[in-house]
């Protein structure tokens, strides 16, 4: 009941919240009248008709297929700027070597140089072969693809890869890494898809925890945690626990590993404890990533 | 009255800072928060060049965050758009070039353009487990305390590369 209330004082305020949004709208402008020339009040003017335009965006699908499209036509400059700043971490030292102007230096400059390639090939050799190694391991047909954008927000936590529709990637495919769960498809352009990861407040994952088979749900929080709700309180869940996918569902396939519990806690008026837990996998690092098929 | 822009250094700024903050911020994340260089430049160019630019900046920033995030369609463009405004409006009532002045508005501006996305997201999205409070520790707070200290490093930078000087009859 207590519950019940709170979530209508809650969406009262955000109904109160967007009324005074748009008295603030207003009287902004009202501010910004102030000291503008007329120039300046017809961008206001123009500002305000393309707001009234997104209002009316906002409520129309077309605008998730259009902003998949933008993303995968940008892929290409995305892909290419990737290797062009890997390639210039490359080329450094070689151009220290020409101020250098020295035949010798030159050289030593260049074996370094290619020494330092050989061993940016072998890192990310250990690194695909690994991925390869696990892709055979794993029983499940998957697809990889290459990390090439990041959410620019806060707000929510997701990837851009460089795999589409055209490579097979379809939504609710599940994103996995070497270390673990990663999140799912929710957005496919042809040559590009978006995830969503699992620290994002918005994803749902149907968990065990490995040593006692207990379920939960887990939740992302911000500040790039996971949160474990409904855990029984009966459960003695405790910190170092390991966390798995149940496979409820269709979307993950049982028994993947998400991550260690940290904290466990009962929070106020609920039947069910929480737990905090610490993904596998550094998700701000990630570099490559599989899309199960099935 | 205010300085002026040229569109395509602004467009030039932007996109650059955009792109930046695609491909590089979640490398420099604190406590797993980063900064937000958008809404860092946005306040940048509202108290500089005034109300109009401001809200220009707010609603391309908006526009490239909302195209390549998952977040709601349009709140980032609302939103920024809105902050670019009501900080250039403020910005003929305040010493611009207080290093102090533009820390706390950059935060101000942080946070109270994260508080109003939390809003709009809860009158659009269910999000049930996650409190204002949990985002006003978690992520609010220190997101807009880094990008408030990244203002403090960045702005110097501008303000020379640009020559921005403090109209006198403000003083």
């Amino acid at each position: 009941m207590c519950a019940i209330k709170k979530k209508i004082i809650i969406k009262v305020l955000a109904v109160l919240f967007t009324l005074i949004l748009v008295v603030l709208i207003s009287s902004a402008a009202r501010l910004a009248r102030i000291n503008i020339t007329d120039k300046k009040k017809i961008i206001i003017k123009v500002l305000a008709v393309l707001f009234t335009l997104i209002l009316v965006v906002l409520i129309s699908s077309a605008a998730r297929l259009a902003r998949i499209n933008i993303t995968d036509t940008s892929t290409p400059i995305l892909k290419g700027l990737r290797s062009f700043f890997g390639m210039l971490e490359r080329v450094t030292p070689f151009a220290a070597v020409r101020e250098e102007n020295s035949i010798l230096h030159d050289r030593v400059d260049l074996l370094t140089r290619m020494a330092e390639e050989t061993l940016a090939i072998n890192d990310e050799n250990a690194r695909l072969r690994s991925l390869l190694d696990f892709r055979k391991l794993i029983p499940y047909t998957s697809i990889p693809a290459q990390v090439i954008g990041r959410d620019p927000s806060n707000w929510s936590n997701s990837l851009i890869i460089d795999k589409g529709s055209s490579s097979g990637i379809k939504t609710n495919m599940a994103v996995i890494s070497t270390r673990g769960l990663v999140g799912r498809i929710v957005e496919t352009g042809k040559i590009s898809s978006k995830a969503l990861l699992i620290t994002d407040p918005n994803l749902r994952v149907g968990i065990l925890i490995r040593r006692n088979r207990q379920g939960g749900i887990l939740t992302g929080t911000p500040g790039g945690r996971c949160k474990i709700i409904y855990i029984s309180l009966d459960s003695d869940v405790k910190p170092g626990d390991k966390v798995m996918t149940a496979g409820f569902g269709s979307v993950f396939p049982k028994g993947i590993l998400i991550g260690e519990i940290e904290k466990v806690g009962r929070e106020e008026g609920r039947l069910y404890k929480y737990a905090i837990l610490k993904p596998s996998q550094d998700l701000s690092r990630l570099e490559e990533v599989l899309c199960i098929i099935k | 009255m205010y300085n002026k822009i040229n569109r395509v250094t602004l467009y030039t700024i932007l996109i650059t800072a955009f792109l930046i903050q695609l491909l590089f911020l979640d490398h420099i994340k604190l406590a797993g928060v980063k900064p937000d260089l958008l809404v860092l430049l946005v306040v940048f160019f509202a108290i500089f060049f005034g109300p109009g630019i401001g809200a220009e900046a707010g609603f391309v920033s908006g526009l490239l965050k909302d195209t390549y995030s998952l977040d709601i369609f349009g709140a980032n463009i609302i939103l920024l758009s809105l902050t670019g405004l009501v900080v250039g409006g403020l910005s003929p009532k305040l010493f611009k070039e207080s290093k102090l002045t533009q820390g706390l508005l950059v935060f101000a501006s942080s946070a109270l353009y994260m508080v109003s996305h939390y809003f709009v997201s809860l009158s659009v999205l269910k999000i049930e487990y996650v409190t204002l409070q949990d985002y006003l520790y978690r992520l609010i707070l220190p997101s807009s305390l880094y990008t408030a200290m990244l203002s403090i490093l960045l702005f110097p930078v501008l303000i020379k590369r640009y020559r921005l000087k403090e109209n006198a009859e403000y003083l």
